[in-house]
């Protein structure tokens, strides 16, 4: 059963994306940044930006031109049967392994905060199952539980504001010390991480208004570059030179928070914000997984597939790292290049494809050959 | 090989299969099929020492591996 146009609504679809980005992002960018731009890391989630405003363009752009489809769908009308296969066979197995790694992320963080004796495949087999309930329910179900829990997962990171009395801003100077080149290294990891929003290909099909899909993917972004920049200052104007050091500057700045010595421990809350934020996240891409499989091979249901990828996930993120060094490495210097190959460079090339089919055939579906007539 | 996740696989897959035993009856062939085949490599893929088995994680390692000085500190 294909969930139909008009499913969801676009603030929903911007209320999905926004936890589906920022969820391990304002875990663990900021000493990502902070390693390669010491204290020039706050200008990273701006140029994020540049990322966020060609992901919007690829994304939107190949909506206008193959409406109600999603990546899937429209790279077989683009470069051809096989190929096009072949891509959305690239595309399942890369966002399952993905929704892997996050989870690994995931249980790797709440295990080092807070359950430091939990085997980890406990809190993967647990998230991980939550996700695929959710999945199961289909896309209505994650947008309604979007709705609800996007903003009780927003409001707690703005209890970091009871730091502001702890606050250094003399940690922002000097700017560009060391030039522009750190800090455009260390763009690499939030453009990255921003590309993710290609994800809105799966669900600008299934919008009640469609016209304003690109407004509220927009917002979405907007809001994302909003809570780096946050994040990031917040970090900074509290660790300065040792946000380097940290693994998690965030909870570190959530440890700090010690309110008239009554208010302590608030990093539980940020564990709580956490679990939803990442609830949603391996929910979103699981579902874009599923559908990337469901959608390569024309499959009628969708939910009998669920479970067993979600069986899978759980292996992915098992499957080639042994410790969390070696996560946090292959996420430093390897996966920017991953995500941006799979949701800007794939994307540019199709549209290119379709643009060149466009200006020299009219149209931007392939010549009609019987079965595969164009609508 | 990870004897906790053998049976927690083992597990997960004896329940998919009996959750969803109704709704196996009705779709076609080829469904069917695939849905047997994710369980059972699932199934086979927990035998393996995973950590330390070289996956998708190696193959972009050694894909993206050139590329690597540019992000060097």
């Amino acid at each position: 059963m294909k969930p139909e146009k008009g499913t969801i609504s676009g603030l929903q679809m911007a209320l999905m994306l926004y936890p589906a980005v920022i969820a391990t992002a304002f875990l663990t960018l900021p000493t990502i940044t902070a390693q390669y731009a010491g204290n020039d890391l706050w200008l990273t989630p701006i140029l994020s930006g540049i990322s966020g405003a060609l992901t919007l363009f690829l994304a939107v752009r190949l909506h206008r031109l193959y409406p109600g489809q999603t990546v899937i769908e429209y790279s077989v009308k683009i470069i051809g049967t096989v190929p096009g296969k072949i891509v959305g066979f690239a595309y399942f197995i890369f966002l399952l392994y993905l929704t892997g790694v996050i989870a690994r992320q995931y249980a790797e963080f709440v295990k080092s905060a807070i359950m430091f004796k939990t085997p980890l495949l406990v809190i993967l087999s647990s998230i991980l199952l939550l996700a695929a309930i959710a999945v199961r329910g289909g896309v209505e179900l994650i947008a309604r539980a979007a709705t609800i829990l996007t903003p009780v997962f927003v409001i707690p990171s703005f209890v970091l504001l009871l730091l502001l009395p702890d606050l250094n801003v003399q940690h922002l100077f000097p700017v560009l010390e060391k030039g522009w080149i750190p800090v455009l290294k260390g763009s690499l990891a939030p453009n990255a991480y921003t590309s993710e929003f290609f994800l809105m290909t799966f669900f600008l099909p299934l919008l009640s208004n469609p016209e304003k899909g690109a407004k509220w993917a927009a917002v979405s972004i907007a809001a994302d570059l909003f809570s780096g920049l946050y994040a990031s200052l917040l970090v900074l104007f509290l660790l300065g030179p040792d946000t380097a050091d940290k693994v998690y500057p965030v909870l570190t700045a959530f440890r700090y928070i010690s309110l008239a010595n009554f208010f302590e421990n608030l990093e539980a809350l940020l564990v709580a914000m956490w679990v939803i934020g990442n609830f949603l996240k391996l929910s979103i891409f699981l579902y874009a997984a599923t559908t990337s499989l469901v959608q390569t091979l024309e499959l009628k249901d969708y939910r009998m597939v669920v479970y067993p990828l979600a069986v899978w996930c759980v292996l992915f993120s098992l499957w080639d790292y042994p410790n969390l060094p070696s996560l946090d490495n292959h996420i430093k210097y390897v996966s920017p290049f991953e995500l941006l190959a799979f949701f800007n460079a794939i994307p540019l090339l199709l549209l290119l494809a379709a643009s060149a089919r466009q200006v020299f055939k009219g149209s931007p579906n392939l010549p009609a050959k019987g079965k595969n007539a164009v609508e | 090989m990870n004897k906790a996740l053998v049976a927690e696989v083992t597990i997960a897959v004896a329940f998919i299969v009996w959750f969803e035993r109704k709704r196996v009856k009705k779709i076609p062939g080829k469904e069917r099929t695939l849905f047997v085949l994710l369980l059972l490599s699932a199934w086979i893929m927990a035998f393996f020492d995973l950590p330390n088995t070289p996956g998708l994680a190696s193959v972009f390692d050694s894909l993206f591996g050139p590329l690597r000085p540019l992000v060097e500190e």
